[in-house]
């Protein structure tokens, strides 16, 4: 059955109001703490380590309140092409190039068809490198306001200002950028309902017929830049007419404050990284 | 008594159940409409209206207990031709001006009938009913590229759009939002002849209630998910405290009659049509 609504739902960049720790700690300890751990998250290729850092993923999930299922959902509509891609490196990339301490079998070699314990080994890694970005991504958007997020990375690029790196307008961009995402997704939906309306077969190719999907696609696609376009420009008029002369000199409505518990869940975070990191090769398998 | 072309009994649906953004939307909404109707149906912003009518032609489904039956047929029913059901019941959105996509105005306009598969005559004679029906030269604007219109001529292609489906049942969800005042009495006048001359059935959504007044013979309000009032518009509209209450207002016609009896003078207060509140006008200041 084809639900309208799933258009609209987008997981990661959707703020969900709470008060656990998580929610609570400075937006820039967060940004510092989800970089760390993506960090060791890209270099580390052994299962155990693999293992551990999507326990530690699922503890902040709990630590955070919020629910997996959730998180997960959001994973839903990319799942064919996560398959295709899973199973297009197991079938063709089983060159033993994985550094694991594991001695590699071969399970199948046929023409360009070359599968190993070590392909599988990347496949499995991979999944599991994505489901733990998409943690961790989730949790930093789905705790965190976007103007905190936005201010927090305005901070942390600030140092960065003598270098001539124009801090305040990055941040701008990206808190654009991100509020942009649901409108936009909520037009879609909106277009999705009025074009099946008027007979557009819109859904019904189901999940994995691409082709049709794909042409069905079209007659939204072409809307929604126009309206992208018509939205940016209304966007202009209005930063224009509130006289935004850029990021100099402005003030904030929100004070950032950093505490002690921030500090402590920053040095735990980066000492874990750096033994991640540091230790990586040393992983029994 | 006949049966309705559409009936909605004890309607009840949730967005997003079980995550957390889950937000009720109907909580057991009725409606009834009989083939050749206009209906209104009013309510203040998030009382459920679009909700309810996007399950008129199966854009959303009955997942709660609540019943949907559109030309005897239960819409809970997986088996549903939903292609069958979108060309009987069109909806057009508001500013439907937003969802044109091809380059040429015929093109835009023929979506709909090509989807069906029909063939090149019937297309074009389709495209040239709608494009009348709206007020479009056809030759004129058939060749016209779409992004050359004006807003009011890229709603008007918007609307024909869905008028090529030919449906049975025409749903205007705030569809005429925005328009200019001589604009909009041109198209109440379409949406009537739509009405009395192709017998299409047609429920108009409104915050404007000289709209609703001027068109719908039957008005639903809608409040919280549910309908909290039914009638004539006269009727409806008579009921000053309840659409006070929720912030809807009536039309002009029908607050000058209010008022005039609330000041003690005898006048009929379903009296609320243009000419008919002129006659009772005229008649105390007679007398």
């Amino acid at each position: 059955m084809q639900d309208f609504a799933l258009l609209r739902h987008i997981t990661i960049g959707q703020y969900l109001p709470g008060d656990s720790f998580v929610h609570r700690m400075d937006p820039r300890a967060k940004i510092t703490v989800v970089l760390l751990l993506s960090l060791a998250l890209t270099v580390n290729t052994s299962y155990l380590a693999n293992i551990l850092l999507l326990a530690l993923c699922l503890g902040l999930i709990r630590a955070a309140g919020i629910s997996l299922r959730y998180v997960l959902s959001g994973v839903r509509p990319a799942l064919p092409f996560i398959i295709a891609l899973s199973l297009m490196q197991l079938a063709f990339y089983g060159n033993p190039s994985v550094t694991s301490r594991l001695p590699v079998i071969t399970f199948l070699r046929w023409g360009p068809i070359f599968i190993t314990s070590s392909g599988l080994q990347l496949v499995l890694v991979s999944l599991a490198r994505f489901v733990d970005l998409m943690i961790l991504a989730s949790i930093l958007t789905n705790t965190t306001p976007l103007a905190h997020l936005a201010y927090g990375l305005e901070d942390m690029l600030k140092p960065f200002g003598r270098l001539g790196v124009p801090a305040q307008e990055i941040s701008l961009i990206f808190i654009l950028a991100l509020r942009f995402v649901p409108i936009l997704a909520e037009q879609l939906e909106t277009l999705a309902k009025a074009q099946a309306s008027r007979g557009a077969d819109i859904g019904a190719g189901g999940r994995w017929r691409f082709w049709r999907t794909a042409r069905a696609m079209l007659v939204l696609i072409v809307p929604l830049f126009l309206d992208a376009f018509r939205r940016a420009e209304e966007l202009i008029v209005a930063m224009e007419a509130r006289c935004y002369a850029g990021g100099r000199g402005r003030t904030r409505l929100v004070q950032l404050r950093m505490g002690w518990a921030d500090g402590i869940a920053i040095l735990i975070c980066a000492l874990l990284a750096v033994g991640f990191i540091w230790f990586r090769k040393s992983f029994p398998f | 008594m006949t049966e309705p072309l559409i009936a909605i009994r004890d309607l009840h649906y949730t967005y997003l159940p079980g995550t957390p953004l889950q937000a009720v939307a109907l909580r057991g909404a009725s409606m009834e409409v009989y083939a050749g109707e206009i209906v209104g149906l009013i309510g203040p912003a998030g009382a459920g209206k679009s909700t309810l009518l996007q399950h008129c032609n199966g854009l959303l489904r009955p997942t709660e207990p609540g019943h949907v039956i559109v030309d005897g047929q239960d819409l809970a029913d997986p088996t549903v031709d939903l292609r069958r059901l979108r060309q009987m019941v069109g909806i057009v959105f508001q500013h439907p001006e937003r969802q044109l996509f091809e380059t040429l105005v015929g093109d835009d306009i023929a979506f709909g009938p090509r989807q069906l598969g029909m063939s090149r005559a019937e297309i074009r004679r389709r495209v040239e009913w709608a494009m009348r029906v709206v007020g479009l030269d056809f030759d004129t604007f058939v060749d016209r590229p779409t992004a050359a219109l004006s807003g009011g001529e890229r709603r008007k292609v918007a609307i024909a759009g869905v008028l090529a489906l030919r449906p049975r049942v025409l749903i205007l969800d705030e569809a005429s939002a925005g328009l200019d005042p001589l604009t909009r009495e041109e198209w109440q006048e379409q949406v009537r002849r739509l009405n009395a001359d192709e017998g299409m059935t047609v429920i108009v959504v409104s915050s404007d209630m000289e709209e609703i007044a001027a068109l719908a013979g039957r008005v639903y309000v809608m409040a919280e998910g549910r309908m909290v009032d039914e009638g004539t518009p006269a009727e409806v509209f008579a009921h000053t405290d309840l659409l006070n209450s929720l912030g809807l207002g009536q039309p002009v016609t029908s607050w000058v009659l209010g008022e005039l009896r609330r000041r003690g003078y005898d006048v009929d207060p379903y009296a609320i049509r243009l000419e008919e509140t002129v006659e009772e006008l005229c008649r105390i200041l007679r007398s």
